[in-house]
């Protein structure tokens, strides 16, 4: 099915409309939310709560690209619950090293609309990097990918990767510096 | 306020999706040329592997399956960066047995079990144990309160305890004293697994012979009454030049205290070529399942009887997996002696 006609049986309201989605996506939901939780039953219920939160925004929401859209609530979910799993210590190291990594950048939130001005200037900044960079940038710190994942998948070594990485978050950093944001 | 690594990947999550696309679909072209030289590398290891093999089988080696206590691995960190390769490796499952669907953790058709809680009846369809966590993991079909997709609660295997439940469960932690699951411990489902698996593969028992039928083992009239996982895979990884754990199962038992069902956990296992051991004793094994355990808990059940059929041909018959399977293609299996 095509995912026009998915978004248009949220429209309609027709339940059809999660179990389309859940079987087209509900795989890729998973991975994404699996990277980052570690847990498939974890992974699993962020797949539950993803499709439900898709149900309650769709309509007025008409997403482009239902994939992404579906996969950006997952992870905003996975995020959200590897939160609480931090306070009982059920965090897979895999995650807690991207998120040491990224809170090496650790800057202070200025804006009172919760990081979405963060968000824009991040596209900003991503956008103008190479596409290599970018790329891995965005499978580390989006997908959770680990690096042997990305080496593979890109064909790059594990060191060009974590270079990359690491120049990238450099970058970034004196981008947000002088984009005014506090680091 | 400052930031934290969680607050600036939430920020990451929300940049543009065209961003997300394009690392998604980005592929690096030589790749598929490594790749092409990968697969035939690994179709003439596995050419070889068979050669070495098979001999060895005909000569009458023991080969057997390693057991692994749940609660053993139960307390070490994990890590599941081989996640994608459970879908990865259960979509070719699926795609070579015709299976389409992503269902794998139903109960046999028709199968259900009523869960009391406090006198609300739900029906679970679906519970798998989650060794890490040390819990079940009961999902329900039901569709009661107008929710739209199925809700879970977790169980603790210990106490029997409800330690935790997805939202749309009507239940509380004080609401365990009304479970009524008929689960039995890991303990006495691996005990009984074990044993069944001894009669099938072990020296009291016959090994089976390629194409002998095995689902007279798994008769599905009957009650599910829990499962215990039973043993653990290592491979070794040409591409790595390292063992690998390549799956581990578990077993369904049913209410007569036989296995009634195949269960099977994709991980991905890692070790360096220099904790390679000369020689697997339990020490050893534990040694390495203790400093590199990736998470045991993370079950792929499949239950569907024809994938079933096919998981006991690859595993009772597990010297053939690598080398003829192509799902996993990139070595051989060793199977450890059952302690």
């Amino acid at each position: 099915m095509q995912d026009s006609e998915i978004v248009g049986l949220f429209n309609d309201r027709d339940e059809r409309a999660i179990s389309e989605a859940k079987s087209k996506y509900g795989g890729y939901c998973l991975s994404v939310a699996g990277n980052i939780l570690g847990d498939p039953c974890d992974a699993e219920e962020c797949l539950n709560d993803a499709l439900l939160a898709a149900w309650n925004s769709i309509p007025p929401g008409s997403p482009g690209n239902l994939r992404t859209y579906l996969g950006k609530i997952a992870r905003r979910l996975a995020i959200s619950r590897l939160r609480e799993r931090t306070a009982i210590k059920r965090v897979p190291p895999e995650a807690i090293v991207a998120l040491e990594e990224l809170g090496e950048i650790s800057c202070k939130d200025s804006d009172a609309d919760g990081g979405a001005g963060l968000s824009e200037l991040l596209s900003a900044f991503l956008r103008a990097q190479r596409e290599d960079d970018r790329n891995i940038f965005i499978r580390r710190y989006w997908y959770f990918d680990p690096v042997s994942e990305i080496s593979a998948r890109y064909g790059f070594t594990k060191s060009k990767v974590t270079v990359s990485l690491k120049r990238t978050r450099d970058r970034l950093r004196d981008y947000l510096r002088k984009e005014g944001v506090e680091i | 306020m400052n930031l934290t690594g969680l607050d600036i990947a939430l920020a990451v999550g929300e940049i543009e999706g065209g961003l997300v696309e394009a690392a998604d679909r980005y592929r690096k072209p030589r790749r598929r040329t490594l790749r092409r030289i990968a697969v035939a590398a690994a179709a003439a290891a596995a050419v070889i592997a068979a050669a070495l093999l098979i001999p060895a089988l005909i000569r009458g080696d023991r080969y057997s399956l390693y057991y692994v206590k749940p609660e053993v691995l139960g307390d070490y960190p994990i890590d599941l960066s081989g996640w994608s390769d459970i879908s990865k490796f259960s979509d070719k499952l699926r795609r070579r047995t015709g299976e389409t669907k992503r269902n794998e953790e139903s109960l046999p058709e028709g199968k259900k079990m009523t869960v009391d809680l406090l006198g609300e009846k739900i029906e679970v369809t679906s519970y798998t144990y989650n060794s890490y966590y040390d819990q079940y993991y009961v999902k329900n079909a039901d569709r009661s309160g107008g929710t739209l997709y199925p809700g879970s609660f977790r169980v603790s295997a210990k106490t029997g305890a409800v330690e935790e439940f997805h939202r749309n469960i009507k239940m509380f932690p004080e609401m365990a004293a009304g479970m009524n699951c008929d689960i039995i411990t890991p303990e006495e489902a691996s005990e009984t697994a074990k044993r069944v698996i001894e009669e099938i593969l072990g020296e009291k028992g016959k090994r089976l012979a390629a194409g002998e039928p095995v689902l007279d083992y798994f008769p599905d009239e009957r009650d599910i009454k829990g499962w215990g996982q039973v043993y653990t895979v290592f491979f070794h990884n040409e591409t790595v030049d390292g063992w690998q754990l390549g799956g581990s199962g578990h077993v369904y038992v049913g209410g007569k205290g036989d296995i009634i069902g195949f269960g099977v956990t994709a991980l991905s296992l890692r070790v360096e070529p220099d904790e390679l051991p000369s020689d697997f004793s339990d020490e050893k094994i534990m040694g390495i399942i203790k400093n590199s355990m990736k998470d045991p808990g993370a079950e792929y059940v499949i239950e569907q009887k024809h994938v079933i059929k096919e998981l006991v041909r690859l595993y009772a018959r597990c010297y053939f997996i690598p080398v003829t399977d192509g799902v996993r293609g990139n070595g051989y299996s060793l199977y450890i002696p059952l302690d």
